[in-house]
């Protein structure tokens, strides 16, 4: 029996106990000794991964992390979804799900088209559930038996990105990854590795203010206003605001290439800071995944290190043409449409004309995640899909009639989301508050 | 209100009201099936025009599981439509001699196995396969199984079921296909014209077409131009110039011999393409008839050669004179230019070994009347839909060529020029990776996803170097037992399934 491979994740903070965590679940461990070395990083440096879009979920149950344990030790308030608003007037909810159901077989986008609507998305958040409770402020999961409208969102979390950190550590252990101080690692364990995940992920840029606040907001607000992203969310007991400066923003957002360069995996080379949809995690989770994915089986990593840094430059473009779009329709310094990457511009072109969507190979957007920015963004579509035109106007009020009874109804049964949090999950610090408790549905 | 766009305008007057499709046969009559069921509704006014003296290559006997969901949209009756075009059953193709010669396997219209600890099932035949364990992809795909025991049945509504693990397709005479739609279609309001086209008139400052004129003198004006005229192209060739990719350095057979015979014993529920020397031989068993042709390279076999072997291979007896046909296989380097779209062959060509002709068919049809012009150009809505067309036409070129290079075989010139082609790097890429690592390259748009490509390689013997190591969680004792427990659910639910011919007897046996 040959001894196994040894791999090094190595770094300070979040992102070398999210691969520890990662790693150490998902390889065997008589073929791969994983040994973590790494020292925790103040919360203001890893402030950018305390957003987190709602495939977190799905990761934490891979990782056998226990919903509730984790909303109570990482302080962790749901959240529904982004609100962008900017000077421009721009004010809208992305959320993890489709904005509108279908009418008829015909898509919400094309009754869109139809009613004339123009302006504003907002108009139209009576069809989305999960839009008008970070709009009101409540909060229930998704029906677990997926009914219509109720079971039809998503939700993320907002959290304290150091405790998290802790937590994933002590996954890691339990599957046997090895933790230790940076300082021991040494020259010859470096030489010797199999692979190396280098995780020293670079600091957040900007600037942090935090307030101590227990009202608890079911989403993440960015605002752009005088050439500055603001970014305000919360966990059970602090809100915080971060922002950012065109020159911060543009120093935080270097173009990634190859993160996997021999035998080394560089998420030390992620952005430090991508806002909107909770990113970088998410950004961090997908490269893991798709490391893993693509593991190597041998010495020789050529066919698999291509195929990986290829797909991630691809995916780490299209979120850039995500960013780019926005921030450049909201007036932001530094972007314009000109500056678009080809994809961006002719994504732009095609939606802007009768609103399709030019799906691309390798995007870690839903395509409704696209849609909603867009046409938050204001680029409502000047031609009509033909579709539309088989629906009638009274066809798409009766439907919205019909769909804002449901979205009302199921509102009025919701608690506020801090109520929710109170009665199921309360951290353990801010327990003494209530005492209460009892399991996520 | 901040808006980055105009608001929109519900432009009557630029809707595109009348288009006029050049050529029936199967790319004709679908189109025209597609357009009159989505917008005839909203006021479009759709003429066709073709000539039986002309007469259509029947391309597409067989078929991909898509067609059902075309189908399904115009509202067809399956059973009606199959006893129409006295069609069978596909739940796969079987290939014969491609990786060396005396192989054989299916491949299948659905998966293999079923994922263990979040790992694809491969990785545990491969694992099987050095362990000198069973590891033929057969025994683990309810299609293959069935298809081998000649059952069928439509797959289980309920996903739990082993039997809701597969799809399926139609054999049919595309002659009859063509002709069923076509009664859809002009119950549904669609002008047929028969007549010859001799003459295309363009807008003399822009090149748009206005209108075809036919011998008779009668010109057909129209706002939108679909050329079906096959493979001479008659709008998007000989009127608009735009040019051919010809793509015969990869793909290099240029002609096929076709013929029909009796069937020998029941109805297949799957195609058959065998390897010969020169190209190969597709099967195609319908209800009254077996299609028979011999798709092959004009520079390693003469016609006559090609027509022999083609007739000494039939099984039963003949029943039609050979037909010729030659062929580039390629694409149109636009498909949509101006106002005019090719669909079918004269929008491009890939030889029938995977049955995408008509797929290729649907794909232009769904993606036109999704991006439907209006006489405003449109310029952005064309380059998206070429963009696509592309995707398609390359990732099908792509996986066609797999299966000649993914070989062995060195018997005669024509497979060693193929063994000694540059391959292009998008295929040799996904070639390395799954022999290195049995990963597959997967899309999101593309006609064949993950289980296709799979069946293809472990089909025509290329196991992968290494697993996937999550596969490795898994002890070598436990994975014997495991794979047997599939392949036995497997089997005992085949044996449950209805015979394809009791089945075709029940639903939908042609009068």
């Amino acid at each position: 029996m040959t001894s196994p491979r040894d791999i090094i994740v190595k770094g300070r903070g979040f992102a070398a106990a999210l691969a520890a965590a990662y790693l150490g679940r998902m390889l065997p461990r008589h073929l791969y000794r994983i040994s973590c070395f790494t020292d925790a990083k103040p919360f203001k440096s890893e402030v950018h991964f305390a957003l987190c879009h709602s495939d977190l979920r799905e990761f934490n149950r891979l990782l056998k992390i226990k919903e509730v344990d984790f909303i109570r030790y990482c302080d962790v308030v749901f959240s529904v979804g982004d609100r962008v608003s900017d000077e421009k007037g721009h004010d809208y909810i992305n959320t993890y799900c489709p904005y509108g159901l279908s009418i008829n077989g015909v898509s919400f986008m094309a009754a869109l088209q139809k009613s004339g609507a123009s302006g504003q998305l907002s108009d139209w958040e009576d069809c989305n559930l999960a839009a008008k409770m970070a709009r009101e402020g409540k909060f229930l999961p998704p029906d677990s038996q997926g009914r219509p409208v109720i079971g039809d969102y998503s939700y993320g979390y907002q959290l304290n990105p150091v405790k998290y950190r802790e937590l994933l550590l002590q996954q890691a252990k339990s599957f046997g990854v090895f933790i230790r101080p940076l300082s021991d690692l040494s020259k010859s364990e470096t030489d010797n590795a199999f692979l190396i995940i280098e995780c020293d992920t670079p600091d957040f840029n900007g600037r942090l203010t935090e307030t101590k606040d227990h009202h608890m907001e079911n989403h993440v607000h960015h605002h752009i206003s005088d050439n500055v992203i603001t970014t305000s969310f919360n966990t059970q007991d602090t809100r915080f605001e971060l922002t950012m400066s065109p020159d911060e923003l543009i120093k935080s957002r270097k173009r990634v290439v190859d993160i996997w360069e021999d035998r080394t995996l560089y998420l030390s080379k992620l952005p430090s800071f991508l806002p909107f949809l909770g990113d970088v995690s998410r950004i961090l989770q997908i490269s893991l995944g798709r490391f893993l994915k693509l593991f190597p089986s041998g010495e020789t990593m050529g066919p698999e290190r291509t195929e990986f840094n290829n797909t991630m430059n691809v995916l780490f473009s299209r979120f850039s043409d995500f960013q780019s779009i926005l921030l450049a329709s909201s007036g932001f310094k530094g972007q314009s449409i000109d500056t678009l990457s080809e994809n961006a511009k002719f994504k732009l072109k095609l939606f802007s004309a009768r609103g399709r969507l030019s799906v691309l190979d390798e995007d870690m957007l839903f395509q409704d995640h696209w849609v909603s920015m867009l046409l938050g963004q204001g680029y409502w579509p000047r031609g009509l899909n033909l579709m539309s035109k088989s629906l009638t106007d009274s066809e798409i009020q009766s439907f919205r009639d019909n769909y804002k009874q449901v979205v009302e109804k199921a509102l009025s049964q919701m608690p506020e989301t801090s109520d929710f949090i109170q009665k199921t999950c309360l951290s353990s610090e801010t327990i003494g508050r209530d005492g209460s408790s009892s399991n996520v549905r | 209100m901040p808006t980055n766009s105009d608001s929109i305008k519900i432009d009557d007057e630029a809707a595109v009201k009348k288009v006029v499709i050049v050529g029936g046969g199967t790319a004709g009559w679908m189109s025209a099936a597609g357009l009159c069921s989505v917008l005839a509704p909203l006021g479009l006014e759709i003429i066709l025009v073709e000539s039986e003296a002309i007469g259509t290559v029947g391309v597409g006997e067989a078929t991909l599981p898509h067609i059902r969901f075309f189908n399904r949209k115009l509202g067809i009756d399956e059973n009606e439509l199959m006893k129409a075009t006295k069609a069978t059953y596909k739940l796969g193709i079987e290939f014969n001699n491609w990786g060396k010669i005396g192989d054989s396997y299916i491949h299948p219209f659905g998966d293999f196995g079923f994922p263990i600890n979040r790992t694809g099932f491969h990785h545990y035949i491969s694992r099987a396969h050095k362990m000198g364990l069973p590891s033929h992809l057969d025994q683990y795909s309810v299609p293959v199984m069935a298809a081998r025991m000649n059952k069928f049945q439509t797959p289980h509504a309920d996903t739990e079921s082993v039997l809701s693990t597969y799809g399926y397709a139609y054999q049919f005479d595309a002659g009859l296909y063509a002709a069923f739609l076509r009664k859809f279609c002009e119950a549904r309001g669609v002008t047929r014209i028969e007549g010859r086209i001799n003459e295309v008139t363009q807008n003399k400052e822009n090149g748009v077409i206005e209108a075809v004129t036919l011998e008779s003198g009668e010109a057909l004006s129209g706002d939108f131009f679909i050329d079906c005229s096959g493979f001479r192209g008659l709008l998007i060739s000989q009127t608009l110039k735009v040019p051919y990719k010809d793509w015969t350095n990869y793909l290099p057979c240029d002609r096929a011999v076709t013929a029909a015979c009796e069937a020998v014993g029941p109805e297949l529920p799957y195609t058959k393409a065998t390897a010969k020397s020169s190209g190969w031989q597709w099967r195609i068993p319908l209800q009254h008839r077996v299609g028979n042709g011999y798709v092959y390279c004009s520079e390693f076999i003469s016609d006559e050669d090609a027509e022999n072997s083609m007739l000494s291979d039939l099984e039963g007896t003949q029943l039609s004179e050979p037909k010729r046909l030659r062929f580039t296989t390629g694409q149109r380097q636009k498909s949509w230019v101006k106002n005019c779209v090719a669909i079918g062959l004269s929008g491009g060509f890939l030889e029938p070994l995977e049955s995408t002709g008509i797929y290729l068919i649907q794909e232009a049809i769904t993606n036109l009347i999704e991006m439907f012009p209006t006489q405003t150009s449109y310029e952005v809505d064309r380059e998206e839909y070429n963009r696509l067309m592309d995707i398609e036409f390359e990732r099908v070129r792509d996986f066609l060529l797999l299966h000649y290079v993914a070989t062995t075989r060195d018997d005669s010139p024509f497979w060693r020029y193929l063994t000694a082609m540059e391959l292009p790097e998008s295929l040799k890429h996904k070639m390395e990776l799954f022999k290195s690592t049995g990963r597959v390259i997967s899309y999101e748009t593309g006609a064949f996803k993950d289980p296709s490509w799979l069946a293809v390689y472990f089909g025509q013997n290329i196991v992968p170097d290494h697993v996937d190591p999550l596969s490795l969680h898994m002890p070598d004792t436990v994975l014997s037992g495991q794979l047997g427990s599939v392949s036995q659910t497997i089997a005992h639910a085949v044996q449950s399934m209805s015979t394809h011919k009791d089945y075709i007897d029940a639903h939908c046996r042609a009068l």
